[in-house]
């Protein structure tokens, strides 16, 4: 083998060894992210609230990215934004911040529909109150990602680092994943907390419409009338009394319950 | 003695308009206000009720009457007497 050739198979061992050790180090990232992709997915296959499946997408965002200090969830229900879960107090009180401003990362993101990322010195003139409490809590850069579920922005994902610098791609891209999965678990876990409130709201109509029934049972009875006509009666008695029909059906249930012989 | 009407008297007076404007005042949704009238004894599935409210269909008085009370238990919580009229006083 003359030197030449010798000297290209050395640099391309070398080469290949890099490109091993590079692998070595990129292992452990991908396995944060995989663990933390396999703790939301556990929460959601779990029998557990909304809460605790974004504390799991909460938690698994600061493992898997690895500028994140500090993690945090912002929902947006009705004309109000809360934070229900945070990995750390200073993120929770950097939410109130920008919630009671009206200003910040988390609110822009929620706005747009964009990323923001964020170094949080250049911003001092475009989110004075936030960026002054930020750093403050020598939180010097912010990623703060929407949630979406079909066309509707339902939160963000909030990532708050100690790092003065831009967060980097590889942060980004492992950031973006999570919050596409947070979006997933929220949209479904509110649809189903949805279904599963209005479930209990139908079994308790269920019990009012029985104890109504009964109370328009004893009208009948007592005044020899038709159903229509014991509810006028019970419908009279609510305005009259300024009281919901059903606590009025109930008193009048209750009421001949403790009058019956033996009770 | 004036004769109540029965289960298949037609709703006079107050109608589907009346409700309509109760709800965006409650900001009470359909499937609430079912949910408050199916519990008062209201007979209308989730889509007649909704067919009622765009105009289609009739109701007796005393179904109209349930909306109406449907309607009138959420203004309670509120501190409002009875704000939706009843098909009779």
């Amino acid at each position: 083998m003359s030197e030449h050739a010798d000297r290209n198979l050395t640099r391309d061992r070398t080469a290949m060894e890099m490109q091993r050790a590079t692998e070595v180090v990129r292992v452990p990232e991908e396995e944060r992210l995989l663990v933390s992709l396999g703790h939301i997915g556990g929460a959601l296959l779990s029998d557990t609230s909304v809460e605790v499946i974004l504390r799991s997408v909460a938690e698994g965002t600061q493992t898997a990215v690895e500028c994140a200090d500090i993690v945090s969830v912002t929902i947006s229900r009705g004309e109000g934004l809360y934070t229900p879960v945070a990995t750390g107090e200073v993120a929770r009180k950097l939410d109130s911040v920008q919630y009671e401003s009206k200003e910040g990362p988390c609110l822009e993101a929620l706005s747009t529909g964009a990323v923001v990322n964020a170094v949080l010195e250049a911003k001092k003139s475009h989110w004075p109150a936030f960026v002054g409490a930020a750093l403050a809590e020598e939180i010097r850069s912010m990623l703060s990602m929407p949630l979406q579920a079909r066309e509707q922005r339902i939160g963000a994902l909030n990532i708050y680092s100690r790092d003065d610098r831009t967060i980097s791609e590889r942060d980004l891209c492992t950031a973006t994943v999570l919050a596409r999965q947070a979006s997933v678990v929220l949209a479904n876990a509110l649809a189903f907390s949805r279904v599963a409130g209005m479930n209990d709201q139908l079994h308790e109509a269920i019990r009012t419409r029985d104890m109504i029934g009964q109370a328009k049972g004893i009208l009948m009875e007592r005044q020899g009338c038709d159903p229509d006509t014991a509810f006028d009666m019970l419908r009279r008695a609510s305005q009259r009394e300024n009281r919901k029909l059903r606590d009025v059906a109930a008193d009048l249930v209750r009421s001949t319950q403790h009058r019956r012989p033996g009770r | 003695m004036r004769n109540l009407p029965g289960p298949t008297d037609i709703q006079q007076g107050p109608g589907p308009a009346d409700i309509q404007q109760g709800m965006k005042r409650a900001s009470l949704e359909l499937i609430r206000l079912w949910l408050g009238y199916y519990s008062l004894g209201g007979n209308l599935a989730p889509e007649q009720l909704r067919a009622y409210l765009s105009g289609t269909g009739i109701l007796s008085g005393t179904q109209y009457d349930m909306l109406a009370q449907a309607l009138n238990d959420v203004f309670l919580e509120g501190g409002f007497d009875h704000p939706v009229a009843y098909t009779r006083e």
